[in-house]
C-alpha cells in the first residue's frame, strides 16, 4: 500500500462528510463514532518500540486496504504530510490533534468519501472513525461496526471477557467507543439555561465539549454531547442515551427559541441583520468572529428571518475559515493579519455570490 | 521440559506436592521460580512442598509475593507508578496485573466492571480458545505464587488440554 505525501485538490473544496447523512439540519451539525482497538501480544503505542510500531504499522494497514467498506482507502503517513496538511485534516476532524503532531510510523487511511477514517498509532493502535452530517448516530453505527467486523478478520484485538477491548486509556476500555453529536444551541446559551441543561446531563455518564473537542473552548454556540461510560453499557445502549438526550435537549432548544422570538423580536432580529451586515461589508475577520456571525445566520435561518445561505453551506463555511483550510485553499502561508483579510473577503464573496 | 508456566525456558525446578493421598507435580524454570518468590534452587522431588517451603528460605509472605509481583506488568514492566503519572497502561496485559488497583479506578469512571458490549470473533472457536488459554495461564502463575500447587497442577492440565484442541484446529 503506497502512502501519498500531499492531499488530493478536491479535499480542499469539497468535504465528504458534510455532504454524507443530513446536511440539512437546523440543529445538529455531525454525528461522529469512534472505536479503540489494538492488537493482541504489543505493547499500546505509547510504550511500544519503533519494532513495535512498525509492527503494527504493517498489520493494520494490510487489514485496513482489504476492508469493502472502506472502499480502497488513501494511506498518509504523517512523517511525509506537510504540517499544513496534518492541520487541514485536524480540523476537518479526519484526525486528531495528536496524530496531527506525531511522526514516525504514525498513519490515517481516509475512505473516499472521507466519511470514514482509521488512525494508526495514535493513543490505541486503531482509532476507526465514522462521520457524517446531521443527526445519525444509527448510521454511523452500522457502518463503524462493519468496518470493525472487518478489520477483526484480519487483526487478533486485545480483548478480556471481564473488561472487553483493552485500551491504553481506562477511559475507553471495554466497547472503545466515543459518540459524539455536534449540536448548535445559541437560545440555551442567550436565556442562560445552558448550564442547567448540561448538569442534569453530566450525571449521566454524558459530556458536554467545546465544537473542536477535548479542551477546546465553547465558541459559536457549538457543544459535543458525548459518552464518557464505555464499560458496563454496551454500544447499542449508549446509541439510544445519546439519541434520547439529544432529542431533549433540541427540545428545550426550541422551546427556548420561541420564548426569545416571541419575547425578544426585535433585538433577535438586529442580532442576525447586524451579523449578516458585518459578514456582507466587513474588510477583517478573525476565525473566532466568523464562527460567532455563523451561529447568529443560522439562528436566523431556524427563525426564518433569514432564508439563505443553506445549512449545508453554512456548515462547509464553519470549516472553510479555518487557519489552515484558508491557506490550502489560498496555496499560500499567511500571516495572522493577512489570513484576516483573505477570511473577510471569501465570506463577503460567498455571500455576494449566491453560494449562500 | 519446558517450564509449565512459561513454555519457553527449560524446567530446572521440580515442585512435587502430596496432599489427601495425591501427588501434585509441577515443572517449571528459575526465571518464573522468581517471579513467583520461590528461590531455593532445584529440590529433590521427593521433599513434600511443606517441607520444600521452610527448607528454601522463603522471607516474604504469600501476601508480600503476591505484592510484588503486582508492582510491574511482567509482559511490558509499566509500573503502577508509571500509570498513576501518565494516566496509560503499557499494554493489554497490564489489566490483568493490575486488576485489584484498576477495579476501584473503573467503578468510579465506568458505570460498571464488567464488560457488556460487543466480543470479537464470535463463532471463532480458536479465537475463543486462545483467549482462553493465555487467561488461564496468568492464573496458572498467580497459583504459582501463592503455592497453591493443586489448582496450578489443574490448571496446567486445562491449558494442556485446550492446547490439544488448538493443534487439532491448526491440523485441520
Amino acid at each position: 500500500m503506497e502512502t501519498m505525501n500531499q492531499l488530493p485538490k478536491s479535499y480542499i473544496t469539497e468535504c465528504g462528510w458534510l455532504r454524507a447523512g443530513d446536511p440539512t439540519d437546523d440543529l445538529v451539525i455531525s454525528s461522529r463514532i469512534r472505536l479503540a482497538r489494538n492488537i493482541e501480544g504489543i505493547p499500546f503505542s505509547q510504550w511500544a518500540s519503533s519494532t513495535d510500531l512498525k509492527r503494527i504499522a504493517e498489520q493494520t494497514r494490510k487489514a485496513v486496504s482489504n476492508s469493502d467498506h472502506l472502499h480502497n482507502p488513501d494511506f498518509y503517513a504523517m512523517e511525509e504530510l506537510e504540517p499544513l496538511d496534518r492541520y487541514f485534516l485536524a480540523e476537518r476532524n479526519m484526525i486528531s490533534r495528536e496524530l496531527a503532531k506525531s511522526g514516525i510510523e504514525r498513519y490515517v487511511a481516509i475512505s473516499p468519501d472521507q466519511t470514514s477514517s482509521v488512525m494508526i498509532n495514535e493513543e490505541d493502535h486503531l482509532r476507526i472513525q465514522v462521520l457524517m452530517a446531521g443527526s445519525n448516530l444509527s448510521r454511523v453505527w452500522t457502518q463503524i461496526d462493519a468496518v470493525d467486523n472487518e478489520l477483526e478478520d484480519h487483526l487478533t484485538y486485545a480483548f478480556s471477557n471481564q473488561f472487553g477491548y483493552l485500551t491504553a486509556c481506562p477511559t475507553n476500555v471495554g466497547t472503545g467507543i466515543r459518540c459524539s453529536v455536534m449540536v448548535h444551541l445559541p437560545a440555551l446559551v442567550i436565556s442562560r439555561r445552558i448550564d442547567k441543561v448540561f448538569s442534569a446531563v453530566s450525571q449521566m455518564g454524558v459530556a458536554v465539549r467545546g465544537f473542536a473537542g477535548e479542551g477546546s473552548e465553547i465558541s459559536g454556540n457549538l457543544f459535543q454531547i458525548s459518552n464518557q461510560w464505555t464499560l458496563g453499557i454496551s454500544e447499542k445502549e449508549t446509541i439510544e442515551k445519546i439519541e434520547k438526550l439529544l432529542e431533549h435537549i433540541l427540545g428545550q432548544e426550541r422551546k427556548a427559541q420561541e420564548k426569545l422570538f416571541e419575547e425578544n423580536r426585535c433585538q433577535i432580529e438586529d442580532r442576525v441583520w447586524r451579523a449578516y451586515a458585518t459578514l456582507r461589508y466587513a474588510k477583517v475577520i478573525s476565525s473566532n468572529e466568523a464562527i460567532e456571525l455563523f451561529s447568529s445566520i443560522r439562528l436566523g435561518l431556524n427563525l426564518g428571518i433569514l432564508n439563505k445561505p443553506r445549512y449545508e453551506s453554512l456548515n462547509e463555511m464553519i470549516l472553510k475559515v479555518r487557519p489552515a483550510h484558508l491557506q490550502k485553499f489560498a496555496e499560500r502561508a499567511f500571516t495572522a493579519a493577512e489570513r484576516d483579510e483573505f477570511r473577510a473577503d471569501l465570506i463577503r464573496r460567498w455571500i455576494m455570490n449566491g453560494d449562500s | 521440559m519446558l517450564c509449565e508456566i512459561c513454555e519457553k525456558n527449560p524446567a530446572k525446578i521440580h515442585i512435587t506436592q502430596v496432599k489427601n493421598n495425591k501427588k501434585f507435580t509441577l515443572h517449571i524454570c528459575h526465571e518464573c521460580s522468581q517471579e513467583c518468590g520461590i528461590e531455593g534452587a532445584s529440590i529433590n522431588p521427593s521433599f513434600s512442598v511443606e517441607q520444600f517451603v521452610s527448607a528454601s528460605k522463603l522471607a516474604k509472605t504469600r501476601e508480600e509475593s503476591a505484592a510484588n509481583v503486582h508492582q510491574t506488568c511482567p509482559a511490558c514492566g509499566l509500573s503502577y507508578g508509571a500509570f498513576k503519572e501518565s494516566g496509560r497502561l503499557g499494554c493489554a496485559l497490564c489489566y490483568d496485573t493490575f486488576s485489584t488497583e484498576l477495579k476501584p479506578l473503573l467503578q468510579k469512571l465506568q458505570k460498571d466492571v464488567k464488560h457488556a458490549g460487543k466480543t470479537p470473533g464470535k463463532g471463532d472457536a480458536r479465537l475463543i480458545l486462545r483467549r482462553s488459554v493465555s487467561e488461564l495461564r496468568l492464573q496458572l502463575k498467580e497459583a504459582v505464587c501463592q503455592e497453591n500447587f493443586e489448582m496450578a497442577a489443574r490448571l496446567r492440565d486445562q491449558i494442556r488440554d485446550m492446547e490439544g484442541q488448538l493443534s487439532n484446529y491448526e491440523e485441520q
